[in-house]
């Protein structure tokens, strides 16, 4: 956090100064993205009040943020680090479908079946680490390259959407305590626990140390090939986790469920004031964005625009935040 | 300006001597992985050496080829474009709505292909030029941009025929074996590898890509020299397009991705750097042929699409990590620049 201090922003014209660092700062801290959200609840509000406000579209809308927040968690691990995850919407779509082609409605496979998916989603995430780390490969090729080959290998088990999940997990899928669905529950722990990782151990103050400056921070004693397997690792992991409530909300696995996953995780980081350069950003933000791109989907339903506009508002949204946000590059 | 640097003798990046022994060398890997491939495909699949797959290996080379051309073209700037299936798809698309299989509007149809690339192309440039955005997210958001567009001006559902007048560009052969995609291919090749290695420009984009901070002092606009490069890949995506449309001969938008990894990895295995500034036209068509045998011996062994991309999503892995441990041989004037990854 020292970090945002640091590269002070060049001498700028005097008068217009002080709005614009404050404007800046409150980009870097991810509340400028909350004030859009808030602005977006008030619009949804005076023009779909009754509907937006109405229990079931709350639900839907918490629902609906859930397996992106869960890989923008991972997300925003991996760029704090320096780094960058492109494989993440893979491993969703080979998790949600090996979750419902394994299971196969078999009640008494759920357990290790889940348990091996987080195993699945661990190992992806050790070969991205170790890849980076050891072989000393750029992160983006590293996960380019698994990106294909995951989403290759969804393919070559099942070309159409197949399997079956137990009710049981339907049923935790949709159950909900009190008006707050249980997956938005895990969303929430998830949080949580990696808000408490990245600001309250040490392990997360080496994040930041690593994505801030590699060198010095293996000059300072920093193990940091461990720091970062450590985060593919993180984020294999919540991917994993996001495929797995993904299978159990559509009952069934399908082959490109988590496609452009990977940019809408980037997109809700970079929106929430986190440099792509790594070593400075705020959960706070990238909860913000995934609250943002959530809201936009809802309100396309809600408006009732067609749905096929969806994927050009998103893909308008990623342009614009990404020329608007991604922050020039140092030097 | 432009003259002087044309007269000095035309050894491109590395000096004479040592430079000929590390050129040779630079081919070896690739070489001996086309070797492999085809030892285990003529055990394997004893068919693979009939007329029919030669000619489709040699389909494939000039399909994969067009694209693989722009895409070397960025990569020696530094970049990667992930857009290139985008602009595929969207080439395909408008020609089919607007002509409607007639012949007619064939020409209009193409012009409208292009300017829809070249747009393609300016926001790439534009995001990575002007923004300072890294090239892999900018051009995988005009990617999801393209996407976006097409599902939502199609509803969905695109519809209309590739004019029949085009189908000798995808379909025609020449002595009824040589596919025009290899031709064209061929010519791209050719004039982009004399445009590298002996005219200005291709030693600005050298220039540009193995330090772009010494070219813009030594007066190389570097904003035009990417940008150019962002342009020609959206071109030579959109040429890629007209290939496939009128093979297919109908409209296809199911926007598989194949063909971004497909010409990143033809690059790359290749011997292109991923850092930019290094590697010829030469190598990127060895990689070229080396990944069409390659993956036509899959679709011979039955391998659906799925196993089609795990094996080019693990020959790209491969590929930049045998360049890491240089197994390559870069040249030795340029090994200092190869040791520092990029973001």
């Amino acid at each position: 956090m020292t970090a945002t201090l640091a590269p002070s922003p060049a001498p700028a014209p005097s008068a217009g100064r002080t709005v614009r660092d404050w404007v800046a700062t409150a980009v870097r801290r991810g509340a400028a993205v909350w004030v859009i959200v808030a602005v977006l609840i008030v619009v949804l509000s005076v023009m779909r009040g009754g509907a937006f406000w109405s229990t079931g579209n709350i639900a839907a809308l918490l629902t609906s943020a859930v397996v992106l927040g869960l890989v923008a968690l991972g997300q925003h691990t991996v760029i704090l680090s320096g780094g960058i995850d492109l494989s993440v919407g893979s491993m969703v779509t080979i998790t949600t479908l090996l979750t419902a082609v394994l299971i196969d409605g078999y009640p008494i496979r759920t357990f290790p079946v889940i348990l091996g998916m987080l195993a699945l989603g661990a190992l992806l995430g050790t070969i991205n680490g170790l890849l980076v780390t050891k072989l000393n490969m750029p992160p983006f090729i590293v996960t380019l390259g698994m990106l294909y080959l995951v989403s290759g290998a969804a393919l070559w088990i099942s070309s159409t959407p197949a399997g079956q999940v137990t009710s049981a997990l339907t049923e935790f899928a949709f159950g909900k305590l009190g008006p707050i669905p249980l997956s938005f529950v895990v969303l929430a722990l998830a949080i949580a626990i990696i808000w408490f990782l990245l600001n309250r151990t040490v392990w997360g103050k080496q994040v930041f140390a690593v994505g801030g400056d590699l060198h010095s921070a293996r000059a300072a004693g920093i193990s940091t090939n461990r720091v970062l397997i450590w985060v593919y690792v993180t984020s294999g992991l919540l991917a994993a986790v996001a495929g797995i409530l993904l299978a159990a909300r559509s009952s069934i696995g399908s082959p490109t469920a988590g496609d452009g996953l990977e940019l809408s995780a980037i997109t809700v980081v970079v929106i929430g004031g986190t440099s792509l350069l790594g070593g400075r950003g705020t959960l706070l933000g990238t909860m913000g964005g995934v609250a943002l791109l959530s809201l936009i989907t809802n309100s396309i339903t809600l408006l009732q625009f067609p749905s096929t506009i969806t994927d050009l508002i998103r893909g308008v949204i990623i342009i614009a935040a990404v020329a608007v946000f991604v922050a020039k590059r140092r030097r | 300006m432009t003259t002087a640097p044309v007269t000095t003798p035309p050894a491109p990046p590395t000096e004479a001597g040592p430079g000929r022994l590390a050129r040779a060398s630079s081919f070896i890997a690739p070489l001996a992985g086309l070797v492999v491939v085809l030892i285990l495909a003529a055990i394997t699949t004893p068919q693979f050496f009939s007329f029919e797959v030669s000619r489709l290996v040699l389909f494939q080379v000039g399909l994969i080829g067009i694209a693989a051309i722009g895409q070397t073209l960025v990569l020696l700037v530094g970049g990667i474009d992930l857009s290139i299936s985008g602009v595929m798809a969207l080439t395909s698309v408008v020609l089919a709505t607007y002509s409607a299989g007639s012949d007619d509007k064939l020409v209009v149809g193409i012009v409208l292909s292009v300017l829809a690339g070249l747009a393609v192309g300016l926001v790439n440039a534009g995001l990575v030029v002007l923004r300072n955005v890294p090239p892999f997210v900018a051009t995988f958001a005009s990617f999801v941009l393209i996407q976006g567009v097409i599902i939502a001006w199609t509803r969905g559902a695109p519809s209309g025929d590739i004019p029949p007048a085009l189908s000798w560009l995808g379909g025609g052969r020449l002595f009824d074996f040589i596919p025009v995609p290899l031709i064209v291919f061929a010519i791209l090749a050719l004039a982009t590898g004399l445009v590298l290695g002996r005219t200005t420009a291709g030693r600005r984009v050298y220039a540009t890509g193995l330090n772009g901070d010494a070219a813009r002092m030594s007066g190389i606009r570097t904003g035009i020299v990417i940008a150019a490069c962002y342009l020609i890949s959206s071109l030579t995506g959109v040429l890629a397009g007209l290939v496939n449309a009128s093979f297919i001969g109908f409209v296809d938008a199911a926007l598989v991705r194949n063909l971004d990894l497909d010409s990143v990895a033809a690059a790359v295995i290749g011997g292109i750097a991923l850092t930019g500034g290094k590697g010829r036209i030469a190598q990127t068509v060895l990689g070229v042929v080396l990944l069409a045998v390659l993956l036509t011996w899959l679709i011979q062994l039955g391998a659906g699409g799925g196993a089609q991309l795990v094996v080019s999503g693990a020959v790209i892995l491969l590929a930049v990590f045998l360049q890491g441990r240089r197994f390559f041989f870069p040249s030795p004037t340029t090994r200092a620049t190869s040791m520092k990854g990029k973001q």
